[in-house]
């Protein structure tokens, strides 16, 4: 059952919505400064190689870059070939962007040949390559955009949006209007660009909105403050709940007159930390709720509604036995129709909450599957519990998560520990990893024998 | 050459004050403790780029001089242990 019809949009719209603004205007800042111009040229050239490699309108590309100019101007440059840019996040181990590539079957991906940079940077200088992929194919749907989600069991989720809905996105972010930047100003962005708030938040719409993208030079406190207090125009910072933290943490800010606000995705911060930050910097401290299916979904950009949300223009949601709908007209899973995640026009977001009938203010309540996320990353318990529990020594194993992501493992007799974390190392990213390691005997199980996960119960088996 | 004046720091380190060591572990935990409200027996061993980014700042404000730490030298830091070492070659931390 196909979930609708997904009309392509003229690959123009890269020109039209993005790129288009005065030559001279200083546009982003990673490091040196780029204006439009250049960055026409930049997108140009890449266009220019893709094709020669052989990319068309209605082929596939997947990008393994790091945050850099390269990625913006392959992704853009891919966009204007009117071909589908899948993103799979560099800091993926081999093995697993081994796996989305042949779940995703691009045509073509475009690696880091050369990268500069290193920890805490939070841009590379990259060199990169086109590397074909002899099994790849054209892409089968329209989408401009594809990422990935990690699945509880099975693959992955393949999360397709098409141009349409990426424009639909920006222009939210202009309906919403008070707290999000305008052009002229500035948005000191500390998210991931390869993820739904750094890339359509902070970059997709900076370039729409002719509000100049900037990247710190290390993701510092310190060097967070300076990029701010760089420039003269009015600063937004862009970030997830950690860059409060670590922002509110700093004794005492230098002055920064031009800093206007925070926002951030994500879980909230706890109330001292927000109540730090207010207090340090004197300025607005903003919630925003989104997920990659959709983008930009619900916001609190001045802290008034908090610990609650109020949808975004255009979005209706609802409460549907204590999880949170939202109405999405297509399904936005590419060659997977989970009636779990979409059915009828609802997108499923599996996260409890409730939406207050008068007001329409939304309380997001936490999630109600193993989602957990780690400095703005989302980490899928169950994905690593499986992928654990599948390496050879290991006999059984549950993945929790307190104020870590921590393993309890029973293994067999010959195996050594050592070698299983090993094992996991090169199958999951840096980030998905226990922090804590616990050999246990046996894993508690209830009178059905279903696996505990509960802490107190698991760290009573150590 | 690097990594040889790296050992011998650490040799001299050994041989010179166990307890001064054992010190200056016990600074690096307390200020990661201090992210996420721990307690310092419940920071791993590992440390990830969120937790690098915090113990840069309390770096700072405990010595009050800014921690200018090169790429290399922060690659390293990915444990208790190699930022203990990487402190003591840059001189900050314990009595030294």
């Amino acid at each position: 059952m196909a979930a609708g019809i997904d009309i392509p949009t003229d690959p123009e719209w890269v020109d039209e919505v993005l790129l288009a603004g005065p030559d001279n205007q200083v546009c982003l800042v990673l490091g040196e400064p780029v204006d439009r111009a250049g960055l026409r040229r930049m997108v140009a050239a890449r266009q220019q190689a893709l094709t020669a490699a052989g990319l068309r309108a209605g082929g596939s590309v997947a990008l393994c870059l790091p945050p850099s100019t390269a990625f913006i101007t392959n992704l853009l440059a891919a966009w204007r070939i009117g071909a589908r840019a899948a993103l799979l996040d560099h800091r993926l181990t081999a093995f697993e962007v081994e796996q989305a590539i042949a779940r995703l079957a691009p045509q073509y991906v475009v690696r880091a040949e050369h990268t500069s940079g290193g920890a805490l940077r939070a841009f590379h200088e990259v060199q990169e390559k086109i590397v074909a992929n002899p099994g790849g194919q054209p892409s089968e749907t329209s989408h401009a955009l594809v990422q990935l989600s990690s699945g509880s069991t099975g693959p992955s989720k393949a999360i397709g949006r098409t141009a349409s809905d990426l424009i639909a996105e920006i222009d939210r972010y202009t309906a919403i209007g008070e707290g999000v930047p305008r052009g002229g100003e500035r948005i000191v962005s500390l998210a991931s660009m390869v993820h739904v708030l750094g890339l359509v938040g902070g970059l997709l719409y900076g370039l729409h909105a002719g509000a100049r993208l900037v990247l710190p030079g290390r993701m510092t406190a310190e060097a967070i403050l300076a990029a701010v207090a760089a420039g003269p125009e009015p600063t937004t910072l862009l970030g997830v709940p950690f860059h409060i933290e670590l922002l509110a943490a700093v004794a005492e800010p230098p002055r920064l007159p031009q800093l206007t606000g925070m926002t951030t995705g994500g879980e909230l911060v706890r109330a001292q930390v927000h109540d730090a930050f207010v207090d340090r910097y004197g300025i607005r401290l903003g919630n925003m709720y989104g997920m990659t299916e959709l983008g930009v979904i619900a916001t609190d950009l001045f802290g008034a509604h908090r610990p609650a949300i109020l949808p975004a223009p255009g979005i209706q949601m609802r409460d549907d036995d204590g999880e949170l709908h939202i109405a999405m007209e297509n399904s936005p899973y590419v060659g997977l129709v989970d009636p779990a995640r979409w059915s009828d026009g609802w997108l499923h977001t599996k996260d409890a909450g409730s939406v207050e009938p008068g007001t329409g203010l939304v309380r997001v309540r936490g999630r109600r599957d193993s989602q957990v996320s780690i400095g703005g990353l989302k980490v899928d318990l169950s994905e690593v519990e499986h992928t654990l529990a599948g390496l050879p020594g290991v006999e059984g194993a549950v993945v929790v998560y307190g104020k870590a992501i921590e393993a309890y493992v029973v293994l067999t007799p010959a195996a050594s520990l050592d070698d299983v974390q090993a094992g996991l190392t090169e199958r999951v990213a840096p980030y998905k990893r226990p922090r804590a390691w616990h050999v246990v005997e046996r894993l508690p199980r209830t009178a059905t024998g279903k696996l505990v996960r509960d802490q107190s119960v698991l760290s009573g088996a150590r | 050459m690097g990594n040889s004046e790296a050992r011998e720091v650490g040799e001299a380190r050994e041989a010179g004050e166990v307890g001064e060591a054992g010190q200056a572990r016990g600074e690096v935990l307390a200020m990661l403790a201090t992210y996420g409200e721990r307690r310092p027996e419940e920071v791993p061993e590992s440390v990830d780029s969120l937790e690098l980014a915090w113990l840069i700042h309390q770096i700072e404000q405990r010595y009050g001089r800014p921690f200018d730490a090169d790429d290399e030298a922060l690659a390293r830091m990915t444990t208790v242990g190699s930022v203990v070492e990487v402190l003591g070659e840059l001189g900050f931390g314990g009595a030294g």
